[in-house]
C-alpha cells in the first residue's frame, strides 16, 4: 500500500528525530563505556590500548577492589547529600511560595537577589563560606560540608521552584483563602500536592549537583573520605596514575546520579512538561 | 447604619498603574437577597466579588458583610477572607484537583477544626441537598461541568457562610445543562435563603436568578432594579441597549421618520434618540385600528424559529420589528407598523420620556 504524503512526511520526521536521538544517546553513551572497558582493563592494558579498544579479558577485580575502598567515600555522599537535596528544596519551595503569594517590589527584588545568588560561580564565595564553616567548628566535617552546600545550593531550589510555581493557577490559592486556609495550610494541603513534580525535579537536579560538587568538599577536608568526587581525585597520584583503578571508581561514582536520574527521570521530565504546559501531568 | 446582608459604599478600585476598574460604586444586598451584578466583559464585576471576597483592597470606600466593615482603607481596615465567612464559587470552579469530591467540599470544614463525624455528617447533609451523594469518591477531574459546578457550590456552601458569591457560574455550561442549572441554583438559594450576589455579562442568567439586577458599565452602577423594571423603564441608553433579546433599536430622533409618532407626546431636542424594541413594535399588512402606527418598507424578514422578525425601513431609520403571527411578509412590501413602546433620550442618554400605544 502506497504512503500518502502526510503519512510520508511523518516518517520522514521521526527518522530525522530517531537519528538526532541516536547521536545524543552514543555523545553520552561512549564516555561510559570507556570508563566500564577501562575498569576491566589491566594497569598495563590501560596505558598500551586506546581508550576504546574492548577489554581482552574481563577482569572485575578491579572494580571489586575499589568498590571495597569506596563504601566508605559513597556512604559519606550519601548521607550528606540526600538530606541537603532534601532540605534546599523544601527551603526553595518556602521561599518560592512567599514569592509568590506576595507579589510586590518586596518579593521581586529578593526574586532579583536569589537569581544574582544563584549565578555567582561559587568559588567566588569559597574564602569567606570556608571561614563561616571553620568559625562553627565544622571544618572537616560531613555536617560543615553539608552546610556549604545548602548555602550554596538553596538560592538555585528556590528559583527552580519559582518557575514551577509560577505554573500554579492562583485560584486555587484563593479558593482555599476564601474556604478559611491560612498559609501554612493552604501551601501544605493545596500548593505541595500540586508541586509534586516540581519538588521532584528540583530534589533530582540538586542531588546530581551536590553529589558532583568537587570544590565545596575539597576546601572543607583534610582527606579524601568525605566526598565521592575526593575520593576519585585521590586516585591520581603524584608518581602516577593508577588509570585502570581510577576509571573504576569514576565508574562506581557516577553510579548513583545516573540510577537516580533513571529511575525518576520520568518526574522530572514530567516536571517539566507541567512548567512548559506541553503535556497534562 | 449597615444593613444585615452586604452594603458597598462608594467603592473605587484603581489597579495600577491608572485603571479604574470600580469608580464610587455604591449598593446593598438585603439579607436572603439573590442580588445579579451584570455588566459586559471588563466593566468590573469580578474585581467587586473579589473586594467583597477579599481577595482584593479597596483602594476607597467601605465594605459591610452582615453590619460589620470588613474593609476601609481611611481606617486601615481589611479582614482578609479567611475571616470574613463568605463562600465563593470561581468562574472555573477551581476544585483542588489533588483531592476527591469528599476533601473538596470537607475543606472549609476541617479548617474549622470540627470532628470526623460532624464533617462526615455535614458533607452528606449537603451533598443530598445538591445531589452528588454518589460523586463523594471521584476526583474534579472525572466530572462533567455540571456536576463540578454542583460540587464547588457545595464546598461554597457546606460552612454555612454569611454571603454566597457566584462568578459567572453558568459560563463554563453548554447551553442546556445551563437553564436547569440556573434553575436550580436559585431553588437551593431560596432554601437556604442565603445572602447571594452573582455576577455574569449574560442577561439570560441575570433574568433567570435575580430578585435585583444592578447594571454596570466601565465600573459604574448604570441601574438598579427588579428584572422587569430594566426592562421596561431602562434609565439610559447603555441599560436600553444592553438588556433585551434581539436588542432595542436606537435611531437619532430627528429627521428618522419616528418623529411623527412622538410629536405632541414629548418635545424632541437636539441629539436626542429614539429607542423601541422589536418586541413592542409589530407589523402587519392590515391597517390597525389606531395607537402609535407608521408605515414601512420591508427589507428583510428573519426567523428565530417561533418568531418572526423584519428589518423595516421608515424613512431613513431602519428597525427591527416583530412580524404580525397572521401575516406573512416579504422584502419590498408596505407595511404598518404598530408601537407598543417607543423611549426617549436626552442628549445625556437619559431616558426622559416613554410613550405607550
Ligand atoms: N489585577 C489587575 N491588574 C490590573 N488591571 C486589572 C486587574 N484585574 C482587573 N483589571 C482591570 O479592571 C477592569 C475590570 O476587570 P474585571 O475582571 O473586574 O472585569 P469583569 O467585569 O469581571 O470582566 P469579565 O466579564 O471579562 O470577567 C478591566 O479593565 C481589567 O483589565
Ligand atoms: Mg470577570
Amino acid at each position: 500500500m502506497a504512503l500518502g504524503r502526510v503519512e510520508l512526511e511523518f516518517s520522514a520526521r521521526v527518522i530525522a528525530a530517531s537519528a538526532v536521538v541516536v547521536v545524543f544517546g552514543l555523545v553520552w553513551v561512549i564516555p561510559i563505556y570507556g570508563l566500564l572497558s577501562g575498569s576491566l582493563k589491566s594497569l598495563a592494558e590501560v596505558q598500551g590500548t586506546p581508550v576504546l579498544s574492548p577489554p581482552s579479558e574481563l577482569n572485575f577485580e578491579t572494580i571489586a577492589r575499589v568498590a571495597r575502598e569506596l563504601t566508605g567515600p559513597l556512604k559519606n555522599t550519601f548521607i550528606t547529600v540526600l538530606p541537603v537535596a532534601a532540605l534546599a528544596t523544601w527551603l526553595g519551595s518556602l521561599a518560592a511560595y512567599s514569592i509568590y503569594r506576595r507579589m510586590d517590589r518586596v518579593s521581586d527584588s529578593i526574586m532579583v537577589a536569589i537569581a544574582i545568588a544563584t549565578y555567582i560561580p561559587y568559588h567566588a564565595i569559597l574564602v569567606p563560606l570556608i571561614n563561616l564553616v571553620k568559625s562553627l567548628g565544622l571544618y572537616d566535617t560531613l555536617p560543615g560540608i553539608a552546610l556549604a552546600l545548602l548555602t550554596y545550593y538553596t538560592p538555585m531550589a528556590a528559583l527552580l521552584m519559582v518557575i514551577f510555581m509560577s505554573a500554579i493557577p492562583r485560584f486555587y490559592i484563593e479558593a482555599a483563602m476564601v474556604d478559611g486556609a491560612g498559609d501554612l495550610r493552604v501551601f501544605r494541603r493545596v500548593v505541595l500536592p500540586l508541586l509534586g513534580p516540581g519538588l521532584t525535579s528540583t530534589m533530582i537536579f540538586l542531588f546530581i549537583m551536590t553529589w558532583n560538587n568537587f570544590y565545596i568538599p575539597l576546601l572543607l577536608s583534610r582527606g579524601y573520605e568525605t566526598h565521592i568526587t575526593l575520593k576519585i581525585f585521590s586516585y591520581v597520584g603524584q608518581s602516577g596514575t593508577l588509570y585502570n583503578e581510577m576509571f573504576a571508581a569514576s565508574l562506581l561514582g557516577s553510579l548513583p546520579p545516573l540510577i537516580v536520574f533513571l529511575s525518576l527521570g520520568r518526574y522530572f521530565i514530567r516536571g517539566l512538561q507541567a512548567y512548559g504546559g506541553g503535556v497534562k501531568a | 447604619m449597615a444593613g444585615k446582608g452586604i452594603r458597598v459604599e462608594n467603592l473605587t478600585k484603581v489597579f495600577q498603574p491608572n485603571v479604574v476598574a470600580l469608580d464610587n460604586v455604591s449598593l446593598d444586598v438585603e439579607k436572603g437577597e439573590f442580588l445579579v451584578v451584570l455588566g459586559p466583559s471588563g466593566s468590573g464585576k469580578t474585581t467587586l466579588l473579589r473586594i467583597i471576597a477579599g481577595l482584593e483592597r479597596p483602594t476607597r470606600g467601605v465594605v459591610y458583610i452582615d453590619g460589620e466593615a470588613v474593609a476601609d482603607p481611611s481606617k486601615k481596615l481589611y479582614i482578609p477572607p479567611q475571616k470574613r465567612d463568605v463562600g465563593m464559587v470561581f468562574q472555573n470552579w477551581a476544585l483542588y484537583p489533588n483531592m476527591r469530591v469528599f476533601d473538596n467540599i470537607a475543606f472549609p470544614l476541617e479548617i474549622k477544626g470540627l470532628s470526623k463525624s460532624e464533617i462526615r455528617r455535614r458533607v452528606k447533609e449537603v451533598a443530598e441537598v445538591l445531589g452528588i451523594q454518589e460523586l463523594l469518591d471521584r476526583y474534579p477531574r472525572q466530572l462533567s461541568g455540571g456536576q463540578q459546578q454542583r460540587v464547588a457550590l457545595a464546598r461554597a456552601l457546606v460552612k454555612n457562610p454569611k454571603v454566597l458569591l457566584l462568578d459567572e457560574p453558568f459560563s463554563n455550561l453548554d447551553a442546556r445543562v445551563r437553564v436547569t442549572a440556573r434553575t436550580f441554583v436559585k431553588k437551593v438559594q431560596r432554601s437556604l435563603g442565603i445572602t447571594t450576589v452573582l455576577v455574569t455579562h449574560d442577561q439570560a442568567d441575570a433574568f433567570a436568578v435575580g430578585d435585583r439586577i444592578v447594571v454596570l458599565n466601565q465600573g459604574r452602577i448604570q441601574q438598579v432594579g427588579a428584572p422587569r423594571e430594566l426592562y421596561d423603564e431602562p434609565a439610559n441608553l447603555f441599560t436600553a441597549s444592553f438588556i433585551g433579546d434581539p436588542p432595542m433599536n436606537i435611531v437619532e430622533a430627528h429627521a428618522s421618520g419616528l418623529e411623527a409618532i412622538v410629536s405632541g407626546k414629548a418635545s424632541i431636542g437636539e441629539g436626542y434618540r429614539i429607542g423601541v424594541r422589536p418586541d413592542e413594535a409589530i407589523a402587519s399588512k392590515t391597517p390597525p385600528p389606531g395607537g402609535l402606527v407608521a408605515t414601512g418598507v420591508v427589507d428583510l424578514v428573519e426567523s428565530t424559529g417561533s418568531r418572526e422578525y423584519a428589518i423595516v425601513n421608515i424613512g431613513r431609520a431602519s428597525l427591527n420589528v416583530l412580524v404580525d403571527p397572521s401575516s406573512s411578509l416579504s422584502p419590498g412590501e408596505r407595511v404598518y407598523i404598530v408601537f407598543r413602546k417607543v423611549h426617549i433620550f436626552n442628549e445625556k442618554g437619559e431616558r426622559i420620556a416613554t410613550i405607550v400605544g
